[in-house]
């Protein structure tokens, strides 16, 4: 598969930017070599081999030239278009939110086959519009659990004591939460979200389901409340994970 | 790239030569050069007209394509027909179409297309400008010529959405232009086509 000066691999187009006049720069997400800029020559031009290939959300099956300094695509071949998200902007709002977590939350050029397999898994979902809030709140939990920042909800993050079913809040700076007893001293400089106890629960069972790190398939019903509830958790940790906002998030609050 | 032995003077015009578009560090440096050569008159009537294009250029007030007179001529010419608007994303996709001598109706000019990823919205574009057009002329059919990358398409959708209700006729052009390429790069011929042969969505 891999020679010296061409390696050939799968990946899903993530974004891309104006490179020169008529040529992009595209960042892919191979299965194999991770995140990669790509450019895709005359990629502008409505006879050029890569117009279509290289559209945002893609599936494609890319043969890829290494150069000097930027590596270019020889070959561009779609596997998958997801046609339907493309043709549905809350479906394409949701498609790009995800593409851009991954940009933020990986590095380039490191395989990373859970979070590639999370996207493609979410895309599928959002294609066959299946269970979409589910998937869209378990595309962003693998996605915080594979960056090593997943929360602490089962105990206090001070003393260690199981946390009592109910509503409690959450500290993204702490990564966790608070028993009654250990009251956050720096309650006032966090930014504390309240996490109800539903969500909670949702939130053990997937920890749990992460440290037994068995096969994992994500089925479970949320009622409106729970998917709200837990929304609203993720954009403040993701937020402050990521150190900054999202720049989707605008279009997404503005299509759903 | 080896520059070595250029004045900083002459390294800052390679530069600038540098940032427009389609050309490289090469055809920078062979520019500055051949410049250097030219007689001072030619220079400086190149400078001039750079400096007064920029001077003089504004954006019609109603169709936001670039003019030196606002409203431009294309919006105050009335052999034109006034029913039809053609809402293109770029100045050049406006340029081509006119080339392709297919259209002779108005133009809006958004400006660019959503895009979420770069944080660029609807506000971002001349949609609320559209809108107010459609408001105060008296349009027929809105033809949504943005380009057939994911960008473009979503901002046709986004503005067909939002026209939905008004009973004003939507159209696309025809197929027959690629997904993906920009529309100001496409051939007059199938772009003329394409505007001619456009559908309703
Ligand atoms: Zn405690
Ligand atoms: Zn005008």
């Amino acid at each position: 598969m891999v020679s010296n000066k061409t390696y050939v691999t799968e990946g899903l187009i993530l974004n891309h930017r104006d490179f020169g006049e008529t040529d992009l720069l595209v960042t892919l997400f191979t299965k194999s070599f991770g995140k990669v800029p790509v450019v895709a020559r005359r990629a502008k031009m409505p006879n050029s081999k890569f117009s279509s290939g290289v559209q945002l959300l893609n599936k494609v099956k890319v043969s890829i030239g290494r150069g000097r300094n930027l590596d270019h695509l020889n070959e561009c071949e779609i596997i998958d278009s997801f046609q339907t998200i493309k043709s549905n902007l809350t479906l394409l709002s949701k498609g790009l939110f995800s593409s851009e977590l991954v940009v933020n939350f990986i590095q380039d050029r490191t395989p990373n086959f859970q979070v590639f397999n999370a996207l493609e898994q979410n895309l599928n979902n959002l294609e066959t519009q299946k269970n979409i809030d589910q998937s869209m709140i378990w595309f962003q939990l693998q996605l915080i659990n594979v960056s090593g920042v997943f929360p602490e909800f089962m105990v206090c993050i001070n003393c260690n004591e199981n946390l009592k079913r109910k509503d409690h809040v959450f500290y993204s700076e702490i990564g966790g939460i608070n028993c009654d007893n250990c009251i956050n001293v720096n309650a006032d400089l966090y930014h504390g979200v309240t996490i109800l106890e539903d969500s909670l629960g949702f939130l053990r069972h997937i920890q749990r389901v992460i440290r037994s790190s068995k096969p994992y398939f994500f089925d479970k019903y949320l009622d409106d409340n729970t998917l709200n509830d837990l929304n609203k958790f993720l954009r403040i940790y993701l937020t402050y994970t990521a150190e900054r906002q999202m720049k989707s998030i605008k279009f997404l609050d503005l299509v759903n | 790239m080896d520059y070595s032995g250029a004045t900083p003077q002459v390294q800052r015009l390679i530069d600038e030569f540098g940032r427009l578009p389609g050309i490289g560090p090469k055809s920078a440096q062979r520019l500055a050069y051949y410049l250097i050569k030219m007689p001072e008159e030619i220079s400086l009537n190149l400078a001039e007209s750079i400096l007064s294009v920029k001077k003089s250029i504004v954006l019609c007030s109603t169709c936001f394509h670039i003019t030196d007179t606002d409203p431009c001529n294309l919006c105050t010419n009335t052999y034109r027909d006034q029913k039809t608007i053609c809402v293109v994303e770029q100045p050049l996709d406006l340029i081509a179409l006119e080339k392709s001598g297919s259209y002779n109706g108005q133009y809006h000019v958004l400006h660019g297309a959503i895009s979420p990823i770069n944080g660029i919205g609807p506000d971002d574009l001349k949609i609320k400008e559209l809108f107010l057009r459609l408001k105060n002329e008296m349009v027929d059919e809105v033809i949504l010529a943005t380009n057939l990358h994911v960008e473009g398409e979503a901002t046709a959708m986004y503005i067909n959405n939002l026209l939905a209700s008004t009973g004003i006729k939507i159209t696309i052009p025809a197929r027959g232009l690629s997904v993906g390429g920009d529309l100001q790069y496409a051939d007059e011929a199938t772009l003329g086509r394409a505007i001619e042969g456009r559908q309703g969505i």
